[in-house]
């Protein structure tokens, strides 16, 4: 997109209006990003705008990379600063972070008709309290397993991409990835939004020897 | 989830849970994968872990997007905020490492000679160490005009020079202090200083604002000029001074030198000496530090 390293060039020279334009074609990437990270929308959104000032600061040191992968690691490293620093005042947390009000209900099961692994995912939406719930359980997770999880699930990232937004190599963010999954999968089944798949392979289980 | 896992060996092969990530994405090779779709035909526990991994992913990219509460471009007043740079970012900036780390040498080099100095003759031939830096620094004005200048300035600024020695070696400094610049004699010490600081003249000139280091290059030159009496040690003690103000660091360095040796005569250099062997220490530590901090800057 030529229109786009146009505007990099002459946002790293130090032309605002440059910048606003990368700002306002990346903004939604970056908010999801944070909000996702931080569960919060004011601290996604705090998160955000620091993000872009860090990125204007650093703007004339860009250089020789997807601009998307760099934004995304300087937002992705504001978020996880801001993970350790409410761990840090663990009291303040409470309040401004975390299971947010109704996640008490966002805890409780839900249908399992809710989500069936037959659909395309594309095609439904997930209820409000489905994503909540997701949402809870992304936080559950360690920063570095719900990091990768956020990149490469939830926005769609490569490994190659998140391995360079989080700045681990590519096997490491693999194991991230396959251990996330897995808790994140407990914990969507025991709250019943992801169908337990053990009914299920044993109906594949009988036709299959139906057959034979 | 684990019940019937052990006893459940299917095709003889083992399980593929750890791999089943990695199969959702695409990332095994062609053998890999018919292994594990082998595997999963007969191996229900290995199945079900699949379809509910499926289901987790096929939920966390269902995740909705959400838009942006609002615009974050940045005003004009934000913009300029966020560039400001402190003076202490501006000194250990990545460009400016080699400049401290040449500073950093300047002073151990000084450091050394000051040490070999006062080893081998005492303070009293100081001369001596302020010719070596100076000459190192400015060989190519100082042979040619050396001989017909400095003469004169001997003659006229050190009557009483102490050592026969010492005056030979500081004919050797006169001559690039009068090459450089003036031919004043006064001023002789402290130009000959600047020549020996040039090196780091660059990380001198921003660093100085930060402390009153750079209150002491004046002191010095006014107590050359005043008394001319004292040995070639009080100016040479100064001279080495212009290195230090080259660090935030190093304020005991440019001060305490200077007190113990200029007023008063040679009984108390002794401990001015040390002073600034300690402070050519501190300096040249501090320098090599702040390099390292500036170069691990990106």
């Amino acid at each position: 997109m030529p229109e786009e390293e146009r505007q990099i060039d002459a946002a790293r020279r130090g032309d605002l209006d440059a910048f606003n334009w990368l700002v306002l074609r990346y903004q939604n990437r970056v908010y999801n990003l944070c909000y996702r990270m931080l569960s919060d929308p004011d601290s996604a959104a705090d998160a955000t705008q620091e993000a872009f000032l860090s990125a204007w600061k650093a703007m004339p040191r860009f250089k020789g990379e997807q601009f998307r992968t760099w934004l995304l690691r300087i937002a992705t490293n504001g978020c996880l600063d801001v993970l350790r620093s409410r761990k840090r005042r663990p009291t303040q947390s409470l309040d401004s972070w975390g299971p947010q009000d109704g996640s008490e209900d966002a805890l409780e099961p839900l249908p399992i008709a809710d989500l069936d692994p037959s659909i395309d995912p594309e095609g439904y939406a997930l209820r409000s309290e489905t994503v909540a719930a997701i949402q809870v359980g992304l936080d559950l997770l360690p920063d570095d397993q719900r990091t990768a999880l956020v990149l490469v699930d939830v926005q769609g990232l490569t490994y190659e991409e998140a391995a360079s937004v989080t700045g681990a190599n590519l096997g490491t963010v693999k194991s991230r990835i396959n251990r996330a999954r897995s808790r994140m999968r407990d914990y969507l089944r025991e709250r019943g939004i992801v169908p337990s798949g053990g009914e299920l392979s044993r109906q594949a289980q009988r036709s299959i020897s139906d057959e034979t | 989830m684990s019940k019937g896992y052990e006893n459940n060996p299917i095709n003889g092969s083992e399980h593929v849970r750890e791999q089943l990530s990695d199969y959702m994405d695409g990332l095994l090779t062609a053998g890999e994968r018919a292994a594990v779709r082998a595997h999963m035909d007969g191996c229900v526990d290995c199945r079900a872990d699949y379809i509910e991994l499926r289901a987790t992913q096929q939920a966390l990219r269902s995740m909705p997007a959400v838009a942006a509460p609002r615009a974050f471009t940045l005003t004009p007043e934000m913009a300029r905020q966020a560039r400001k740079v402190s003076l202490l970012e501006r000194i250990f900036s990545h460009g400016n490492a080699p400049k401290l780390a040449t500073g950093s040498v300047v002073a151990f080099l000084v450091l050394f000679l000051v040490m070999a100095n006062s080893n081998f003759t005492g303070p009293q031939s100081s001369a001596a160490l302020m010719a070596q830096p100076s000459a190192k620094q400015a060989p190519t004005q100082g042979l040619s005009e050396a001989a017909p200048v400095s003469p004169n300035d001997r003659s006229s600024e050190s009557p009483d020079a102490s050592a026969a020695q010492a005056q030979s070696t500081s004919t050797s400094a006169a001559p690039s202090a009068g090459g450089s610049a003036s031919g004043t004699s006064p001023e002789e010490p402290t130009i000959a200083a600047g020549a020996a600081g040039d090196s780091s003249a660059n990380s001198q000139t921003t660093t100085s604002g930060l402390t009153d280091g750079t209150a002491s290059p004046p002191n010095a030159e006014i107590t050359n000029s005043e008394n001319s009496s004292p040995t070639t040690t009080t100016m040479k003690v100064p001279s080495s001074e212009p290195d230090n103000p080259t660090t935030t660091y190093a304020l005991t360095a440019p001060t305490s030198p200077n007190d113990n040796t200029s007023p008063t005569a040679a009984s108390d250099s002794s401990t001015g000496w040390i002073a600034l062997q300690v402070g050519l220490l501190a300096l040249g530590l501090a320098l090599a530090v702040g390099a390292y901090i500036a170069w691990r800057r990106v």
